[in-house]
């Protein structure tokens, strides 16, 4: 009995070992600014990277971290503002940096096509923002580490064992903390997957 | 077996410095701002809510721009010559066209325009928008004797001397123009016209 036992635990061990792998993709994100941040900066943001870890329970689900680095910025132009009695006359700059870090779970679906895979992802993290304005020599800006979600839906298509690319649709929400408005955007990430 | 091992370090690191590589190249994109120097001009004008600015006035102009330099000594220093003729006559052009008079500071007119310039930046003087601490009087004749740190910045003020209250003068209008040192005479000149000129598009001339 007791052999029996060590054998049903050691196999259980083994299979389980030879279910769970680490899956690692690198993508190209290009951010959609939304809510706050597009009222301060209008533009698609095609300056954008990330990088995803997914440790495989099983067939299904994972688990995992997800970082990413989003740059957006535009040119507003030659700009006179007041303010009270004062008036300032300058070419502005606006900045926003944008850092999501998540803890992930994530959903992979069985398809009728076994080279594709389409999954659901829920983040629960932090995303560091620093918002910039330059205005002449001058530059005002704040940051916050502010409180993040980060619902994700996309597919992957395998090329070949374990590498493959990967398209996903997300929306990385901020939450307003630190005196600073959630920044909040959405990214679609292309890139490539590979498991080890 | 060892093979195996060996790979998937390579393997790894090959991963890490694809990574690496990507993000640097990111980094490298991160866009930049002003392209020209004239880019980061900038102009700040305020003014005291309590006079009147609809009036016409008579006015001085001092024959030289200051030259602050942060030294306390009794021998002021002017900036050059080619530069203060170019702030002097385009401020006349701006206060003849509101009609205003210029006559001389020993015939007290109302208004004594006081010009000095820095080529220290004058952070410390000139807080942005919305920065507490801003005091309309200052001490002495001259008000505005500050140090500062780098960049090319004009200081225009207009005081009222008749408006005096225990040696205090006190400055109904400021103008605080900031750049970049950089260019040509004839740039650097061209940018001083144009960021005047926009001083006196500004409030409270505007109406």
């Amino acid at each position: 009995m007791k052999f029996k036992f060590i054998l049903f635990v050691g196999l259980l061990a083994i299979s389980t070992i030879t279910v769970a792998q680490d899956k690692y993709s690198l993508n190209y994100i290009i951010g959609f600014p939304t809510g706050e941040t597009s009222e301060f900066i209008g533009t698609t943001s095609w300056r954008g990277v990330g990088f995803d870890y997914t440790h495989e329970l099983n067939r299904n689900w994972g688990i995992g971290g997800s970082i990413s680095w989003q740059t957006f910025y535009e040119d507003i132009g030659y700009q006179t503002t007041e303010n009270g009695t004062e008036t300032v006359s300058a070419r502005r700059y606006n900045y926003i940096n944008s850092l999501p870090i998540h803890v992930t779970g994530s959903y992979f679906f069985n398809s009728s096509k076994k080279e594709l895979t389409p999954f659901i992802s829920l983040g629960v993290g932090v995303m560091y923002n620093k918002q910039e304005q330059d205005l002449g020599l001058y530059i005002l800006s704040s940051d916050a580490w502010q409180f993040s979600l980060r619902p994700e839906l996309g597919i992957e298509y395998e090329l070949r064992y374990g590498f493959g690319l990967r398209g996903a649709f997300r929306y990385n929400y901020a939450a307003k903390s630190g005196g600073l408005d959630g920044l909040s955007h959405f990214g679609l990430a292309l890139g490539v997957f590979w498991d080890n | 077996m060892a093979y195996a091992m060996k790979y998937i370090l390579n393997v790894k690191r090959f991963d890490f410095l694809f990574l690496f590589s990507f993000i640097l190249f990111v980094a490298g994109c991160t866009p930049e701002g002003g392209q020209y120097v004239s880019d980061y001009d900038l102009v700040y004008t305020n003014y005291s809510p309590d006079y009147d600015f609809n009036k016409t006035y008579s006015y001085s102009l001092p024959d030289r721009v200051i030259k602050i330099d942060g030294n306390d000594d009794d021998d002021p220093e002017y900036i050059d010559k080619v530069y203060s003729d170019a702030i002097l006559s385009n401020l006349k052009t701006n206060l003849d066209a509101m009609n205003w008079t210029q006559i001389d500071e020993s015939e007290s007119p109302e208004i004594v325009i006081v010009a000095s310039a820095f080529d220290k930046s004058f952070y410390y003087y000139f807080p942005p928008p919305g920065y507490p601490g801003w005091g309309w009087w200052y001490p002495g004749y001259f008000p505005g004797y500050v140090g500062g740190y780098k960049t090319g910045s004009i200081l225009i003020q207009m005081t009222v001397p008749n408006g005096a209250i225990n040696n205090e003068i006190p400055v109904i209008w400021i103008c605080g123009i900031n750049g970049l040192l950089q260019g040509s005479t004839n740039y650097i000149i061209d940018r001083i016209d144009r960021n005047l000129d926009q001083a006196f598009n500004q409030a409270p001339f505007n109406n």
